[in-house]
């Protein structure tokens, strides 16, 4: 019950307090493009959620491993990527291979796949010393954080194509950015850091 | 001459008109996340161009003929071949980074930038023109991290590249994530106000479009809004053309039906042919979807016309013959009717 409950708090507070994408930054501008995109929102979250969790449950006991932990820094981003890119291949070639999977539904398998979100799901699984389940609720969390970060800029951006209210030279990409600050800035607020000093 | 003229266009297109970050929205995770100071802006931007000139070239030299979903993971490990010396280059010589920012140079290595730059150029291209769009894609996304590390930096913190510049009011939250989105729709405002009047030719290119399939059904016209910027987009249809009653509107009445298939966006330069084939499909096949549902409907509507016509009754009405005119006398029974008029007869 424990270990339940640890792996959805983790869920939860990455996902809906300090939300991956919108208070980080991570993977923003696969958000965005899928955001454009409505159709394909189930299929991405799942698949993130996917290669979040196999990826922080592969690299979590890897790093308790002496080996492993005794690397630097820098030879734990390559572990990382290895871990992901063997995720990754090993994923498509069961679905190319025994589900017969267009390539068109592996190119956005990659992009689910191999984006700053997922890789960067490890990095905080350790530096935060995450515990096996609170390392597996991190990765399911980032997958939900990810489709709350994009239907919140599909609602946004659509609204703001119809508003002809916006200056001519906000229109489009600036106002865009404008209004990913705002929402960044609404999650942010859970941080507790001042915007002033 | 003429080529160096060619090349400084297309490193001028790659760099500001088509700018990856202001105006393709790409690799925003670490222009948001790492340009908090110039160094760091800095060091990320000079990693960036070597990571992805690399990339770029050895897609175009090698990975042409390697499927796309297997290409992408050549790409993460190409960039992680390509940082892992820097990354232990600072550690060594113990010139780190802004530590929360050491995190995000790993991150580098699937930058969105260097993916979508070597699918959609490098593959179809030669080696020449692939390094030489990689290029001019890094002076861009490297000029933008510099500008906004030096505005997050000098407003954010009161420092430049470290030194202390003496302003008291900091804006700290400039340092955090939804500052740098701030700055960033202010840049890109002001990169489409620049293409808007000195570069209008590419107003059109550069907006972000809009593709609304919405199929109507307003006063008996079917009709699809044709594709169209978001400067010019509306979520309403245009009112249709043609007015009265057709079949159509007799059939369905007055009253405006739409099957909604899909509305995406489009970003500039992110158009993949193999997702527009595909998007063709799909909307062909709702299209035919809604041609079966018409069918079906006219068919509905003829079958329960029939059935409340009952046939039967018809069958039972008799024809009468038809009667003889009755005209009431209003002179009484015993007054004739003379159809002399002119009464010549009795004269005579």
């Amino acid at each position: 019950m424990n270990l339940f409950g640890d792996l959805m708090i983790t869920a939860l507070y990455t996902a809906f307090f300090q939300n991956l994408v919108l208070s980080f930054a991570y993977g923003t501008s696969e958000a965005v493009r899928v955001s454009l995109k409505p159709r394909s929102f189930g299929l991405f979250t799942v698949m993130i959620s996917g290669f979040a969790v196999v990826t922080a449950a592969i690299c979590h006991p890897l790093d308790r491993l002496p080996r492993v932990s005794a690397l630097t820094d820098s030879m734990h981003a390559l572990v990382y990527a290895a871990v992901l890119a063997g995720v990754y291949l090993v994923a498509a070639i069961i679905l190319k291979v025994i589900f017969r999977a267009s390539d068109h539904f592996l190119t956005n398998l990659g992009i689910a796949a191999l984006n700053t979100l997922v890789l960067a799901i490890p990095f905080i699984n350790r530096r935060s010393a995450y515990s096996f389940p609170a390392s597996l609720g991190s990765g399911l969390g980032a997958g939900v954080a990810f489709v709350v970060a994009a239907a919140l800029l599909a609602a946004g951006v659509h609204k703001l194509s119809e508003n002809k209210e916006i200056p001519q030279v906000f229109r489009g990409t600036p106002v865009t950015f404008l209004y990913i600050s705002l929402l960044s800035l609404g999650f942010a607020a859970f941080s507790g850091n001042s915007v002033f000093s | 001459m003429a080529e160096n003229k060619n090349s400084g266009g297309t490193v001028l297109k790659g760099a500001v008109i088509f700018n990856p970050v202001l105006i393709q929205l790409a690799g925003l995770c670490l222009v948001a996340a790492a340009s908090s100071d110039v160094i760091t802006a800095l060091v990320f931007s000079v990693v960036f161009m070597a990571d992805t000139l690399i990339c770029c070239f050895t897609a175009s030299l090698l990975l042409k003929k390697i499927p796309r979903w297997l290409r992408v993971a050549f790409y993460l490990i190409i960039g992680s071949a390509v940082i892992y010396p820097v990354a232990r280059a600072s550690e060594i010589t113990g010139i780190s980074l802004n530590p929360r920012m050491q995190m995000y140079l790993p991150l580098l290595a699937l930058n969105s930038v260097t993916s979508v730059h070597c699918e959609q150029y490098a593959v179809k291209h030669s080696v020449g023109k692939a390094v030489e769009d990689a290029f001019a894609v890094s002076v861009g996304f490297g000029a933008v991290m510099m500008i906004l590390g030096m505005i997050r930096e000098v407003l954010g913190n009161g420092t430049f590249a470290g030194l202390d510049i003496g302003i008291t009011v900091k804006l700290s939250g400039l340092l955090m994530p939804f500052g740098a989105f701030i700055v960033l729709g202010y840049l890109a405002m002001a990169l489409k106000w620049y293409i808007n009047k000195y570069r209008p030719e590419y107003n059109e290119q550069t907006a972000m479009r809009i593709r609304r399939t919405k199929v109507s059904l307003r006063k008996g016209k079917i009709y699809e809004p044709e594709e169209s910027s978001d400067d010019s987009a509306s979520s309403e249809p245009d009112e249709p053309q043609e007015e009265g009653i057709t079949e159509m509107e007799f059939l369905f009445g007055n009253e405006p039906e739409e099957l909604e298939i899909f509305t995406e966006f489009w970003l500039p330069g992110e158009v993949d042919a193999q997702e527009v084939v595909s998007d063709m499909e799909n909307m062909s096949k709702e299209h035919e979807q809604f041609n079966r549902e018409t069918e079906q409907r006219v068919e509905e509507m003829f079958t329960s016309l029939e059935d409340s016509f009952n046939f039967e009754d018809l069958d039972a009405v008799e024809l009468k013959p038809e009667e003889e005119p009755h005209t009431e006398n209003i002179f009484g029974e015993d007054f004739e009717f003379d159809d002399d008029e002119d009464g010549k007869g009795e004269d005579e």
